[in-house]
C-alpha cells in the first residue's frame, strides 16, 4: 500500500513538472512553416494513346490496323488477309532520355501464332534489330522536339493448307501476335 | 519444494524474455528488408512495360448444308416410271449471320451399287424443265478398303458464294429406278445409300 502511494506521488510530481516546464518555455516561441520541393523528372509513355507509364505490365490491343482482303468483308480478317499495323509510341511529357524495345512474337517465332510480320519500318527513328527484338533510343532533345515514333508492321495471315487455323483458339487475341514493349530510362 | 517451484518459474520467465527479444530483433530485420525493397522500388529508374496484341475482328465462316444423306429403302421405293426426287440446300448464312468471306464449293456424290438406279442432279432449276442442266455427266466405280463397291459421280462446278450476298442454292437429286426391274426379285432386300459430299473453302 505504501509502495503504491509512492508511485502515485511520483507520477503526480512528474505531471506537475511537465506542465510547469511547458508553461515556462512558452514565452518564447516561433512558428516555422517549411516545405521541400524536389524537381522530380516526369515519366509518361503512351502506346496507341493508352498510358503505359507504370512498371505494371498492361495488355494493349492495337487498333490502328488497316486490312486489305479482296474476298473478305471490309474490316474483317481471314486467312490470306494482309494488313498494316501502326504502333505509335508517345513519350511526350517525359523529362529523361529512354531506351525502348519491341520483341515481336509472330508465326516465325512461335508456330502457334497466326499472324506473321513481313516488314517493319520506322521513318521517325532508327531501330536496331537483334533477331526479333527491335530497339531504339529516344533522347531528351528528341522528346522535347515532340518526336513520337510510329512503328509500322506489315502483317499477314498466311494461308497454309497443311495447317487448319480453325483448330486454334481464334477468340484469344494473344494467339494472333504478341509484342512485348519495354521502355527504360537511359542511365540512372 | 517451494524453492524448486520458484526456480522453475524464474527459468520460464527467463526464456520468455529471450523469446521476446528474439522476436523483436526478427521483426526489426524484417522491417529493414521491407523498407529496403520499398525504397529501392521508389528510387529505381523509370521503366514501363506492356504486352501488345492486334485488335482483330475475325471473319465468320458460315457454310450451311441440309439433308445430305439419303437412304433409299426398297420398302419405300419401288421400280417406277416416275423418278424419286430429293431436295437439299446449301447456304452462306445462318439465321442473322452471313459469311464474311467468299466461298467456293464442289459437290461429289457417291452411291452403293446395290440397285440399278440412275442419278441426276440439278441446281436451282426445275428438273422437269427441258432446258435444265444435269450436273452429272458420268460416273466411275471404285472399291473401298472393305471391298464394298461404290459409284462416284463427279459434278460440274465449283460454285461460289459471295460475302456480299446471302445465297441459298437448292439442289434436286433425281433418282430413277426403272420399272423394268419390278419383276426382278434380286433387288427386293437391297438398300441403296447415296452420299452427297460438299467441300467448301474460302477464296483467297
Amino acid at each position: 500500500m505504501k509502495r503504491k502511494n509512492i508511485i502515485i506521488a511520483i507520477i503526480f510530481i512528474v505531471c506537475i513538472l511537465y506542465l510547469w516546464s511547458k508553461s515556462s518555455t512558452a514565452a518564447f516561441q516561433s512558428i516555422l512553416t517549411g516545405s521541400v520541393e524536389g524537381n522530380i523528372a516526369d515519366w509518361s509513355i503512351k502506346i496507341d494513346n493508352k498510358d503505359v507509364s507504370t512498371n505494371i505490365e498492361k495488355t494493349i490491343g492495337i487498333t490502328d490496323i488497316t486490312w486489305n482482303s479482296t474476298h473478305t468483308r471490309n474490316g474483317k480478317v481471314s486467312p490470306g488477309s494482309i494488313g498494316t499495323m501502326k504502333i505509335k509510341i508517345d513519350p511526350s511529357g517525359t523529362d529523361v532520355s529512354l531506351n525502348f524495345s519491341l520483341e515481336i512474337i509472330d508465326k516465325t517465332i512461335d508456330s502457334e501464332k497466326i499472324l506473321e510480320v513481313t516488314r517493319l519500318t520506322s521513318p521517325d527513328i532508327t531501330l536496331t534489330q537483334n533477331n526479333n527484338i527491335y530497339s531504339a533510343t529516344l533522347t531528351k532533345a528528341q522528346i522535347n522536339n515532340e518526336i513520337s515514333p510510329t512503328i509500322t508492321l506489315e502483317i499477314e495471315w498466311t494461308n497454309d493448307d497443311n495447317v487448319n487455323d480453325l483448330e486454334k483458339n481464334l477468340d484469344n487475341l494473344n494467339n494472333y501476335i504478341e509484342i512485348k514493349f519495354i521502355a527504360e530510362q537511359l542511365g540512372a | 519444494m517451494n524453492k524448486l517451484r520458484v526456480r522453475a518459474i524464474k527459468n520460464i520467465s527467463f526464456y520468455e524474455e529471450k523469446k521476446k527479444t528474439l522476436l523483436f530483433f526478427l521483426s526489426l530485420i524484417l522491417l529493414i528488408f521491407i523498407s529496403y525493397f520499398l525504397l529501392k522500388y521508389s528510387f529505381a529508374k523509370y521503366r514501363s512495360q506492356a504486352k501488345l496484341n492486334a485488335s482483330i475482328d475475325r471473319a465468320i465462316y458460315i457454310f450451311e448444308t441440309q439433308e445430305m444423306t439419303f437412304n433409299l429403302d426398297p420398302n419405300k421405293i419401288i421400280p417406277s416410271d416416275s423418278p424419286y426426287v430429293y431436295n437439299f440446300t446449301i447456304s452462306n448464312f445462318k439465321d442473322e449471320n452471313t459469311c464474311d468471306v467468299d466461298i467456293e464449293y464442289t459437290l461429289k456424290i457417291r452411291s452403293t451399287t446395290n440397285l440399278p438406279i440412275t442419278i441426276k442432279l440439278y441446281k436451282n432449276e426445275n428438273y422437269t424443265n427441258n432446258n435444265s442442266t444435269n450436273l452429272i455427266s458420268s460416273f466411275s466405280t471404285s472399291q473401298d478398303e472393305d471391298g464394298a463397291w461404290y459409284r462416284i459421280y463427279p459434278t460440274l462446278g465449283p460454285y461460289q458464294f459471295l460475302y456480299t450476298t446471302r445465297t441459298t442454292d437448292t439442289y434436286t437429286l433425281v433418282v430413277n429406278f426403272p420399272k423394268e426391274y419390278s419383276r426382278n426379285t434380286l433387288y427386293s432386300d437391297s438398300i441403296e445409300d447415296i452420299e452427297v459430299t460438299v467441300n467448301s473453302k474460302q477464296i483467297i
